[in-house]
């Protein structure tokens, strides 16, 4: 794990990812209607999350990703196991 | 083109470009008549994907080449005036076709990196859509819902002539009422440049001076460059403002080397010729040749005897831009292509710069300050690695 783990820290690297504001990325935010995100788009969000926090995402479990809240509580849970 | 052509004339009547000495087509044509800094490896140091619309998702899975070549495409969709939302074609009928010589290098060099130094699992899901060379085509295409023929031309530095003259002949053939031609490239990685250095093909001086006697090898550049071409009466009709005609091109191969021009420069003649015959045209009828004109050693003898054996005593005006520009390989048919549509528009040659001394051995009428032309028949050439040779072939409209 390279850096402690809050939902503060991984709402700054997803907006930075993506380029946008950390305001636009409430928890009900859709990620591919609201932020435009088609999948391949999604699965590198995941995969620049999992390389900054050490973690990993299985397909099957970003497969049930459709808001930004559950994304984050994925990462955070991921990142309690290690 | 002249045996498809059933009546019908294309135009070109729009342009972009983006290239180191110059983005926009103000820029650009000052650029090409100001003598550059000697640098071995041109960039765009200026160039921001977000003044092209470019978002930062997307500009991260468009590879630099594609980045230039949306650039280029909304330049000259808007200097045709159809980047608004009247259409005045069925976009069933709207092609493209853009020339790279390489494709996405950036994004394939550095996911290389990631793979040996973090491992398979860490490979971009983007490496594919960024690496292929037809995506600069591919994201133009959706750009503007063109979902005519969308095709990429990969002949190495004869890709964007090529691109022009086979876009150029979906019109004439009918397929198609409109279309964007040219290419894009952006290719200087660590593995190319040093590869086209350990190769000699490179400049040691930083100095690009086709013809000259002390040329040394080409600098490489990164461009994009992009024409709009219509069925000429259709032009008319809306009212657009016409460069110049595309009357002819061709397409030939050396089959002689992979890197090396024939020494006859058979190959080179061949295209010239069969360029003017597909135009109807005879040598003695053309005024100016754009050369491809790279500043090797090779190239320029070879083209030069080229053109000297075709034109004889005629003796057409040769220009060649990579003095400015550079060699910006797949694109370098198609900002050339701009180029002499735009010295249609300003009557006049832009110069080899870089010359001090053309080479005795080059025994052609070398442009070395810029020069005023009354526009006439003209010929744009590109030879290329893998010895494909293209020549397309405007006219006054």
């Amino acid at each position: 794990m390279t850096q402690p783990v809050t939902a503060d820290t991984v709402r700054a690297d997803a907006a930075r990812h993506l380029g946008i504001g950390k305001e636009q990325l409430l928890p009900d935010v859709l990620l591919s209607e609201d932020l435009g995100l088609d999948s391949l788009a999604g699965i590198e969000l995941s995969m620049s999350l999992e390389e900054r926090y050490g973690i990993n995402i299985t397909d099957d479990e970003l497969s049930e990703v459709t808001t930004y809240g559950q994304l984050e509580q994925l990462v955070l849970a991921k990142a309690a196991t290690l | 083109m002249i045996e498809a052509r059933n009546g019908r004339r294309v135009v070109i009547t729009g342009l972009g470009v983006v290239a180191p000495c110059g983005t926009g087509l103000t820029e650009f044509w000052a650029g090409l008549r100001r003598p550059a800094e000697p640098v071995i490896d041109r960039r765009i140091l200026d160039f921001d994907p977000a003044r092209w619309g470019i978002g930062h998702v997307e500009a991260r899975r468009m590879d630099r080449f594609a980045q230039l070549g949306v650039a280029a495409a909304a330049q000259a969709l808007s200097d045709a005036g159809l980047d608004g939302d009247e259409r005045p074609y069925d976009e069933d009928r709207c092609g493209i076709v853009m020339g790279t010589g390489i494709g996405g290098a950036y994004a394939w060099e550095s996911q290389c990196k990631i793979l040996f130094e973090k491992g398979p699992a860490r490979v971009s899901p983007l490496v594919v859509p960024s690496v292929m060379p037809n995506a600069a085509a591919a994201m133009v295409s959706m750009r503007y819902g063109w979902r005519g023929p969308v095709e990429t031309v990969v002949t190495a530095c004869a890709s964007g002539t090529h691109a022009v003259s086979n876009g150029a002949r979906l019109v004439a053939s009918g397929r198609c009422d409109a279309v964007l031609v040219g290419g894009s490239e952006s290719c200087q990685t660590g593995i190319m440049s040093n590869g086209f250095l350990n190769m000699k093909a490179l400049s040691g001086s930083g100095i690009s001076r086709p013809f000259d006697v002390n040329r040394d090898g080409f600098c490489s550049a990164e461009a994009g460059g992009l024409l709009v071409l219509e069925e000429a009466s259709a032009a008319a009709a809306r009212g657009a403002a016409v460069y110049a005609e595309v009357a002819g091109s061709a397409s030939t191969a050396d089959a002689y080397h992979i890197t090396a021009p024939a020494p006859d420069g058979r190959g080179a003649i061949a295209c010239m010729r069969a360029a003017m015959t597909d135009a109807g045209l005879s040598p003695d009828e053309i005024t100016h040749v754009n050369a491809h004109g790279t500043s090797t050693q090779l190239n320029d003898a070879t083209e030069a005897a080229a053109v000297a054996a075709v034109f004889g005593a005629t003796r057409p005006a040769v220009t060649s831009i990579k003095g400015v520009t550079g060699h910006a390989f797949g694109a370098a048919g198609a900002i050339e292509a701009v180029a002499l549509a735009l010295s249609f528009r300003y009557g006049e040659l832009p110069p080899t710069m870089g010359v001090e001394h053309v080479d005795p051995a080059c025994d052609i009428d070398v442009v070395l300050e810029p020069r005023p032309w009354t526009p006439g028949p003209a010929l744009s050439n590109s030879f290329a690695f893998g010895g494909h040779n293209g020549t397309v072939v405007l006219v006054p409209a």
